[in-house]
Formats: C-alpha cells, structure tokens, sequence
C-alpha cells in the first residue's frame, strides 16, 4: 500500500516535471505522429513537380554511373542510393565528393529511374525530415541528447501516473465526468488518455531512451566489461564495420547488377538500400541491405565483393546477432512500420491522444495553482503562453512549414533554411501572440483557426495549381500525394472545428458571467 | 525540487549503470542476450532510482539513498573488476 506522503511528493514531482517538459514532449509526439508518414510527405512534396518517364528501368551499375557523372566523386568513400518502391518512383542517390575541411562531403540526387535523369537535390524537398529531425533531435546535433532527457523524464512522468492512479487504474478505466467541473473533466481527460494510450507510450519511452541515451551505457559497457576495446562491443553487438583496403587496381567487369538482382530475388528479400565501396578498385564492396517480408525485425545486410562474389558480411534472419535482431524489433515496435497503412493509422491516433493529454496536465496545473493562489498571476500567465506556444504554436508553425514545403521554388537556393526560419518565426509569432492574450481558450482557438485556414488554403493551392498532376499520378497508381492532400483536408478541418467549439463555449462562458449581476 | 533532480539524474545514471554491470556479469546467458537484456532494463532501474529520490523527503535523504545503494553495487563492481 503506498502513503499519503509517497503519493503526495510523487504528485508533485509528476506534475511540475510534466510542466517543464511539456513544451518540448508536445513536439516530439506531434512531429512523431506526423513523421510515422513521413515517406508519404515526401512523395506529395516531390511528385507533383516532375513527370517520371515509362518504359524499362535502367539496370543499377548504369544508375550508379549516371549519379556520378559530372561529380567529383571520392570513390575510396561511399556512394549510397534508396532504391525506388511502388509509391516512390525514383532513386535518392548520396555521393561522397572530394572536399575541403568544412565544405559539404557530399552531394544528392533525385534520379529517374528510367531515363537515368538526375531531377533535383534530395534537400531541396526537406519538410518531412525536417519534422522528423524536430522529433528525435530538434534540428541539431546535441539535441538527441535533450530528446533523450525528455524522454527521461516522460518515462518518470509515466511509471509516476501509474502509482498516482494505481488504486483507480481498472476502476475508472473509463471514467470521464462530462457533466461535472472543468477541472473533473480535465483530470479525466488526462486520465483516460493515460491509461489507454500506456503500452504504446511505455513501449515510446524505452525505445526512445535507447534511441537516444544508449551512448551512457555503450561507454559503461565499452570501459568496464570490454576494457576499452569498443571494437569488440560493437563486433558482440553485430555491427561489423565493412572497410575495404584500396589496392589502386581497376576493376575488371564487375557483376553489380548480377549481385544484386541475385540477392534482391531472393524469397522474402526486399531491398532498399544499396552502398558502394572503393566504387572502380579491385577492393570494390557492394553492400545491399533491406526488410524481410513478413517479419518483424527482420533484416538482412550483405555486402559483397564484387571482384571475388565473396559475401564478407551477412546479417540475415539465419546468421543474425541477437542484439541487431532485438534492437530491430525494438526499433520496428517504435516506428510502427511492421503492418500496413492502418496500424500506422493507429499510431497517429495515439501520438495525437498523447498530444492532447500534454495540453490537458498543463491546464491541470495551471488551473491548481490558480485555486491555491499560491502562484503569481505573472508565473500563470508565463504557464499560459509556454503551454499555447509549445502546442498550437507548433501545430501552426508546422503547417506553415508545409505550405511553404509547396510553394517555394523547387530551385531556390538554400530552401531548406526558408523551412527552418519560417518555422521558428511562426513559433516567436505565437509566443508574441499568446502573451498579448489574457484568455488562454480564445488563444488556442485562433491559433488553431489559423493553422485551419492555412491547412484550407494549401489544399486549395494544390487544387488549383496541381490538380491534373495529382490525379494523373492517381490513375498511374501513385496515390500518396491525393491522400496526403485528402490528410491535410480532413486535418484542417478537424481543427477548424476545435477552435469553433472552445470559441463556442467560451463565449457562453463570458454570456453567463455577464448575466450574473444583472 | 530541483535538488532531488540533481540526485535523481546523476545518482539514477550511475546506479543503473552499475547494477545493470553486475547483472551482466551474473546473468547465465550468451554475450548477445546479457548486452540486450543490460540495455532493457537499464533504463527502467534509472526510473525507479528517480520515484525513488522524488519521494524521498529532502534533497539530502535523496543522494544519501543514491550514495548508499551505489556503495553496495559499485563494491560489488570493484569484485567483479579484481576477479
């Protein structure tokens, strides 16, 4: 049985940890439950601008030399391409160029798969790993190890939830009291959500902290068990470093897409990614990687000679390592990728309850501390803009990105950097806004009418600018960007309505209060 | 609140770092498993160091707990290191 004081200091802990991570754990399970699309973001970003050829597809080596051609490629580095899949219909090609110290390593390309076109940079179309990148590191490089902080603290925030409502855990598994006090239906909210959503969040919560802290432990392991020889860590762990000796040969006839179309027909193979390394040498290594079908966590990694066909490294579901095979599972549990378009569907559901159980543990406190009056109205009003900013400030800063994502030129320099800014400027707005506002209801409503009216008005753009396009590419079986405009329709509208009816109800709120004296 | 944070961090990381340690020296399994199983549960023995801490009535009985636990296992460790 656990004490009234346990649980109280418990509490207090969970609620003024909630508080302060909010803002950053709002983003993350929002740029989370959008980035479970992300590939389809992607297709309706880049589809509508190009019209990819008919006919036969070119054969791998011949891809890789048309990625090449005209580029300083460093061919003792690596030259990497994701192959093309039933909704997208192109390769992404990675090269590693000669460079100076602090100049770009490498370059990318769109390349049609058919006539070999190079179409554009890989960048250029940044918005889903742009929302991606926020989800697991906020667009830079020590932020993983905040994220990974986060999560800390959103793990704590669960295991602290259960033992807070352990007694009512399976009674009020249901409960939510909408004919009773704001508050009531608050802490229900919150509750409900909690409960429902558990497995999936516990499950989010370690997968995220081993994502994103698992450095801690890799060191501990790498010093103490190992004695300093991290190589034999990551050997015990299955991640074997393929590192051909250049020999300064040429290759003679190397069988590229003979290797490939061997391993890429095997049952239940589906390959996804191709690397080349010491791409022209004797030393040459074709490494192909992909999922197995009908498995999860399964994954297989060849890479072969291509001088001698000698398969040097093979991690498939016959030789695999039992850490790779647990964390590939850990990792497929995280992204949801190991089912169809539907459990994905579920995972977004989930993250946006997540979402919205946030928001609701942040009133929570705000509305506690102004019963108790034990707070400033200063530190209130500070609680108010944070939660507003963190949340439809994302949200609107997010569908700002995405109209931007479809009207700037697809060749403007620098284009990913416009994405950025707009983003964070649409973040500062929002704060501005939320602390000029003192009712923190008809705040969120407007916020969230805004990223409505945008959401609307994207749709229409692509309407009247790309309707042909879209519906061509329908007809041609690729249907993402037609659902992904259908998404962001039915999305739009969806938070059109939440801002009308919060709008609704405060304004009965502000009748009633008028009526009183009178 | 802050300061059985601090505790809660700290002496949470470094306690799951050394029991998870001496449950890899324990544990009667292949490498693969033992390295997998360390990295499951680390995790989770940090959380439960931090309710800990967190409900701990000052910042002081918080790191005293910590310090405390971390002698035992942290010992342990320097065994398991001699041998």
């Amino acid at each position: 049985m656990l004490s009234k004081v346990f649980l109280k200091r418990i509490t207090d802990a969970h609620s003024w940890l909630g508080l302060i991570i909010s803002g950053l754990l709002f983003t993350i399970f929002f740029c989370g439950s959008i980035a479970i699309y992300r590939a389809e973001i992607t297709q309706w970003a880049v589809q509508p601008h190009y019209n990819f050829s008919e006919g036969n597809a070119l054969p791998l080596s011949e891809i890789i030399k048309k990625a090449i051609e005209g580029q300083h490629f460093d061919a003792k580095e690596h030259l990497s391409l994701i192959l093309p899949t039933e909704q997208k219909p192109y390769y992404s090609a990675y090269i590693d160029v000669v460079h100076e110290v602090g100049e770009k390593d490498y370059v990318s390309f769109i390349i049609d798969p058919v006539s070999g076109e190079k179409l554009n940079h890989v960048e250029q179309f940044f918005l889903a790993d742009f929302i991606y990148k926020l989800h697991y590191d906020l667009n830079f490089k020590a932020g993983s190890y905040i994220i990974g902080f986060v999560t800390l603290f959103f793990f704590f925030a669960l295991i602290s939830g259960i033992l807070i409502h352990a007694k009512k855990l399976i009674a009020s598994f249901f409960k939510y009291r909408t004919d009773q006090t704001k508050r009531s239906k608050l802490l229900d909210m919150h509750n409900v959500i909690g409960v429902m959503t558990l497995p999936f969040t516990l499950m989010y919560a370690i997968s995220g902290l081993i994502f994103n802290l698992v450095i801690i432990y890799q060191i501990a392991f790498a010093l103490v068990l190992y004695k300093g020889d991290q190589q034999a860590l990551l050997d015990d762990a299955g991640y074997v470093a393929i590192k051909p000796v250049w020999k300064d040969k040429p290759w003679q006839d190397p069988a590229i897409d003979k290797v490939f179309n061997e391993i890429s027909t095997r049952e239940n193979y589906q390959a996804s990614f191709v690397r080349m390394y010491n791409y022209g040498d004797e030393s040459a290594i074709m490494h192909i990687s992909g999922t197995m079908a009908q498995q999860i966590g399964g994954r297989f990694d060849i890479a072969t000679e291509l001088t001698t066909l000698n398969e040097t490294v093979v991690n498939d579901p016959i030789n695999s390592n039992v850490v790779r095979k647990g964390l590939q599972v850990v990792a497929n549990l995280h992204f949801g990728n190991y089912a169809g378009y539907d459990l994905r569907l579920l995972y977004f559901v989930m993250g946006i309850g997540v979402c919205v159980l946030i928001v609701a543990g942040n009133l929570l406190w705000i509305d506690k501390k102004a019963r108790q009056r034990v707070s400033s109205s200063r530190a209130i009003k500070i609680a108010n803009a944070y939660t507003l900013t963190s949340t439809a400030g994302v949200i609107l800063a997010t569908i700002v990105a995405f109209i931007l994502e479809r009207v700037l030129p697809i060749d403007l320099n620098d284009r990913h950097l416009v994405l950025i800014y707009s983003f964070i400027g649409s973040l500062i707005m929002s704060a501005i806004y939320a602390a000029m506002i003192d009712n923190i209801k008809c705040c969120l409503a407007n916020l969230l009418k805004a990223s409505g009216f945008i959401g609307l008005a994207l749709v229409l753009y692509d309407g009247i600018f790309y309707f042909n396009k879209i519906i061509t590419l329908a007809y041609d079986s690729l249907t993402t960007a037609l659902w992904t405009d259908g998404s962001i329709l039915l999305l739009s509208l969806f938070s059109l309505h939440i801002s009308r009816s919060l709008k609704f109800r405060e304004q009965q709120k502000i009748e009633l209060t008028q009526a009183v004296p009178s | 609140m802050w300061g059985k944070s601090f505790a809660a961090i700290i002496g949470g990381c470094f306690l799951s770092v050394s029991i998870m340690l001496n449950l890899n020296q324990i544990l009667p399994v292949e490498i693969g498993i033992r390295l997998l199983v360390g990295l499951l549960i680390s995790f989770p023995i940090w959380v439960a160091v931090m309710v800990w801490c967190y409900a701990s009535e000052s910042t002081k009985q918080a790191w005293l707990r910590c310090l405390g636990l971390l002698a035992v296992s942290g010992s342990i460790n320097a065994v398991f290191m001699v041998i």
